[in-house]
């Protein structure tokens, strides 16, 4: 990330282009999602409707604090894809990632909710999920590659899954945790079945729902980014391969959405954090023997 | 010298003024008077020698080692008189066997080559030191005289000692200059046991039951800490003819001896920092009045630990000690972290964040290379800041709420937005991005990545989260809107004031300078040792972090005349459509009204507090003794 010139058109194109994937990904996983229920679904443009509608709706709020929690969460979501697009530090945009999350969370607790309440704690597990697990993946990838920077990825020699191939999985594992697909879909669901009514958005309405939805659009961009990362090297060609790669992982996760029970908590962090050391663990000692 | 004199002086001086002060009011006025000028004199000697490494040559003095001798033997005896009136014979020993060792070291061994020319060396990172102690330590101070009248009008069963109290912090002050500008080992270890006793005589302030147990906790393990110091100078003394950290370190690291001295030595810091498995004596100390943990915590005591550890850091690294040292600190950052978890106390919650930030403290120099340790004095930096601050609001919050639970705390926006903002400051400054401890851990991580340790790169990883989970449930409290209180008509005094404003305003500060403290203290003190070295924190990344900065302050701004204006339909919360009336009461199934109760995640079922600090403690002492026969040489095995 130089300055020059280029950054405002690039970042223009990072902010358009973000949002425009996010949201035709979500529509692609509702018709997918329909299908495998014997139901038809909705057009592919239906997050987008969704979207329009709920900015137009009239919004109504618990509290004076939730909504500066809300939209301080969707800025940092952006900033973050804004900083991962421009080729930053993997490990700053990952912290700038996490206060996107913090703010969420907080916007779950500031309403004082029961609902929304327990959404919030079980989505601060959820982060406990998943976040040792990106950590490692950056960690994994310097030692892979020898930088932690994304303008990079563009000049190596091979691409890092070769090197990678556990903390590949590890991802994998934590990004379903991350887009709240079952069985991870604890501090809220996007089916309409949670037993605590819509988690950690009960309180949330009109305009404040909008920014939520939107904040998911960046939130798949950024963990698919991670995958995408993951595939590419010097080789023009390879981006083609990790965008295949990326659709092939989000397509796995909505199956994996729709054909698992909803996990406890305890199992959930649990299980991740077995997975994330087993995997993280593996892969960094074997990166250590062989280089 | 002069200027060091009147450094380490001014607090004495005030310290013997405050015994005579016969009203409340003039000793208000004395305070605040020794916070000013200790506040400038600190200053004043940074400024001065910030171009130049001080030193000062003491050897050719026989007055100075037999005055610190004597008030060695009568800070001994003190201590071998309350272990004997509280029947804590073992303390008594172990102070008996130190000075024992150290009159025979100083009398009768053959130390004489040992005096060095630099007895006195102020390099950057003792003028960091002399800064935290000065600037911090004044506003705890000042803080303290308001929080202290509350503290007799709360608890009026206890008896007034508020003269000793300060006169008590003011010596603390004073030895705490002394010690980070000592490079003579035995000048060093002096100003060591004057922190150890002042420590013990504050946390039994209020001299109960649970108090004395505490105080007497934290004296027996600190001076097992000075006993393993005096055992390490001995052995240096004695054998290699070395009692300064400088020459220390110039000697040769193969050697057996040596580095079972520095372990010694390092170890020591261990128990001065409450690492584990010396860990429990932090825990205790929170039985005293808040400004003394935020003492302790902040500015003095266990930072004294860590820089003794850090001075020793070039001689650790990747051998037995180093790689011991780093393991017992990353697993002190991991257990410590998660103990945090579990616990409902506010200053509980702190004392376990000290423990678990001085341990990544320890871990970066355990590993010494120049990226850890620069990250290790920004730790250093900035958990004084944020800790101080925290501590002091806990300390007025719990004034106000009458009790320091965690639970209690969504209350305390309706008490203080003040209160609440700073707390929420101190919790963002402990542990997220763009503020300072987040900075410095980030070059930690990058430090540890590049030592290839892997065991220190997985800590980190699930540290690091663990810490982000308990800090994001505190502010979630924090934020929740309860509706449990009335507003009160609380004012913050003015002392409150000028220290808790002050301090936050620091928080952010110093985080956005933090590239002119990098360059104009932290890297001149590294390059001492590896010349052109980079930080690492590049200034792109540092630029993004200011522009995060902000974000986060602009745009709350930006939006509150938005927000006020497009003004939305306030409606009660979702509960299952049985509200009863307002949002924190419902009607339950039998039709009568009940609270809403909610509830923080504190994993008690799943993390025993005991068997965890018991467990990790047990754990760290068995690395520590395998450690101890390794540096050695492996003369066991």
């Amino acid at each position: 990330m130089t300055l020059s010139i280029w950054l405002i058109p690039r970042a223009v194109a990072v902010l358009l282009l973000a949002p425009l994937i996010g949201g035709l990904l979500t529509g692609f996983d509702r018709i997918v999602t329909a299908r495998m229920q014997k139901r038809k679904g909705p057009p592919l443009l239906q997050p987008f409707y969704d979207v329009i509608k709920l900015l137009q709706k009239e919004a109504t709020t618990v509290n004076k604090i939730t909504r500066y929690f809300v939209t301080m969460a969707l800025v940092f979501s952006v900033f973050t894809v804004l900083l991962f697009g421009l080729g930053a530090d993997i490990l700053l945009s990952i912290f700038a990632f996490t206060i996107a999350c913090i703010f969420f969370v907080l916007a779950g607790y500031s309403s004082n909710s029961p609902y929304s309440t327990v959404g919030a704690e079980r989505e601060l597990i959820q982060i406990m999920c998943y976040e040792p697990m990106i950590l490692l993946y950056a960690f994994g990838y310097y030692q892979a590659t020898g930088t932690f920077r994304v303008t990079d990825a563009f000049s190596l020699e091979a691409p890092p899954i070769l090197k990678l191939p556990f903390i590949f999985i590890g991802l994998m594992y934590v990004i379903t945790v991350k887009l709240r697909k079952s069985p991870f879909d604890l501090s809220m669901s996007h089916h309409g079945h949670q037993e605590i009514v819509k988690g950690i958005t009960t309180e949330l309405t009109g305009i404040c729902m909008a920014m939520v939805e939107i904040i998911h659009w960046f939130e798949i961009v950024f963990a698919l980014g991670l995958v995408f990362l993951m595939f590419v090297w010097a080789e023009p060609l390879s981006i083609l391969l990790a965008l295949a790669v990326c659709i092939v992982s989000f397509f796995s996760e909505v199956i994996i959405d729709n054909a698992f029970a909803r996990f406890k908590w305890t199992l959930a962090l649990k299980a991740s954090w077995l997975v994330i050391a087993a995997a993280g663990g593996i892969n960094l000692l074997l990166l250590g023997l062989f280089g | 010298m002069e200027i060091l004199l009147v450094l380490i002086g001014l607090p004495l001086f005030f310290a013997v003024l405050v015994m005579f002060a016969r009203r409340q009011k003039t000793l208000a006025v004395i305070i605040r008077l020794s916070a000013v000028f200790i506040f400038a004199a600190t200053l004043v000697f940074v400024v001065l020698h910030y171009n130049e490494i001080f030193i000062f040559d003491l050897s050719g003095n026989a007055y100075i080692p037999t005055v610190m001798l004597a008030i060695d033997i009568l800070l001994a005896g003190f201590i071998i008189y309350m272990g004997i009136k509280h029947k804590s014979l073992f303390v008594s020993l172990l102070a008996l066997l130190q000075i024992g060792l150290f009159a025979w070291f100083e009398l009768a061994a053959d130390h004489t080559a040992a005096q060095s020319a630099q007895t006195v060396y102020a390099d950057k990172l003792s003028l960091i030191m002399i800064a935290i102690v000065g600037l911090i330590g004044s506003l705890i101070c000042v803080y303290a005289v308001e929080y202290m009248k509350d503290y007799h009008n709360n608890h009026g069963e206890y008896k007034d000692r508020r003269r000793m109290f300060f006169s008590i912090l003011l010596v603390f002050m004073s030895a705490m200059f002394g010690l980070v500008v000592s490079n003579d080992l035995v000048y060093l270890l002096f100003f060591w046991e004057i922190t150890t006793v002042c420590s013990f005589l504050l946390i039994r302030y209020n001299r109960t039951g649970e108090a004395i147990k505490n105080a007497f906790l934290a004296l027996t393990l600190n001076v097992l800490g000075g006993l393993l110091f005096t055992v390490g100078i001995v052995l240096l003394g004695v054998y290699e003819h070395v009692t300064c950290i400088n020459g220390l370190l110039a000697l040769d690291s193969s050697v057996p001896l040596v580095m079972a001295s520095v372990f010694l030595i390092a170890c020591a810091g261990l128990s001065k920092s409450a690492q584990l498995p010396f860990s429990k004596w932090l825990l205790g100390a929170m039985a005293a009045p808040t400004p003394t943990s935020a003492m302790l915590h902040s500015s003095t005591m266990v930072k004294a630990g860590v820089y003794l550890i850090l001075r020793l850091a070039p001689m650790l690294g990747s051998n037995a000690a180093g790689i011991t040292i780093t393991l017992i600190g990353g697993i002190t950052f991991f257990a410590a972290a998660l103990l945090a978890v579990t616990q409902h106390d506010a200053k509980k919650v702190l004392a376990y964040s000290t423990i678990s930030n001085l341990g990544l403290i320890v871990a970066c120099a355990g590993i010494n290379t120049s990226e850890s340790m620069w990250a290790a004095v920004m730790l250093i930096v900035f958990h004084a800041i944020a800790k101080s601050l925290l501590f002091l609001t806990v300390g007025s919050a719990e004034h106000q709420l009458g009790g320091r639970s965690i639970e209690d705390m969504d209350g305390l926006y309706q008490i203080s937005t003040a209160l609440t903002m700073m707390l929420v400051v101190g919790i963002a400054g402990m542990f997220v991005a763009p503020f300072g401890m987040l900075i410095s851990k980030w070059a930690a991580m990058k430090a540890f990545v590049d030592s290839g340790n892997i065991i220190i790169v997985m800590i980190i990883a699930f540290g690091s989260t663990i810490t982000l989970f308990f800090w994001t449930k505190w502010m979630g409290k924090l934020v929740a809107n309860a509706h449990r209180f009335a507003p009160t008509s609380y004012v913050m005094r003015i002392d409150e004031k000028v220290s808790l404003y002050l301090l936050a305003a620091m928080v952010i500060i110093v985080c956005a300078l933090h590239p002119i403290i990098s360059s104009a203290f932290i890297i001149p003190f590294i390059e001492g040792g590896a010349a052109g070295f980079v930080p690492p924190i590049g200034m792109e990344d540092t630029a993004v972090i200011i522009f995060m900065l902000l974000i986060l302050f602009l745009f709350p701004i930006i939006l509150m005349p938005i927000y006020t204006k497009h003004q939305v339909k306030t409606t009660s919360v979702y509960l299952s459509g049985e509200n009863a009336g307002d949002d924190v009461s419902f009607r339950g199934s039998m039709g009568e009204i009940k609270k809403v109760e909610l509830r923080n995640w504190y994993f008690k079922k799943l993390l025993k507090e005991n068997y965890l600090l018991t467990g990790s403690a047990a754990v760290c002492a068995v690395i520590m003794l395998c450690g101890f026969f390794l540096a050695m040489g492996g003369l066991f095995l």
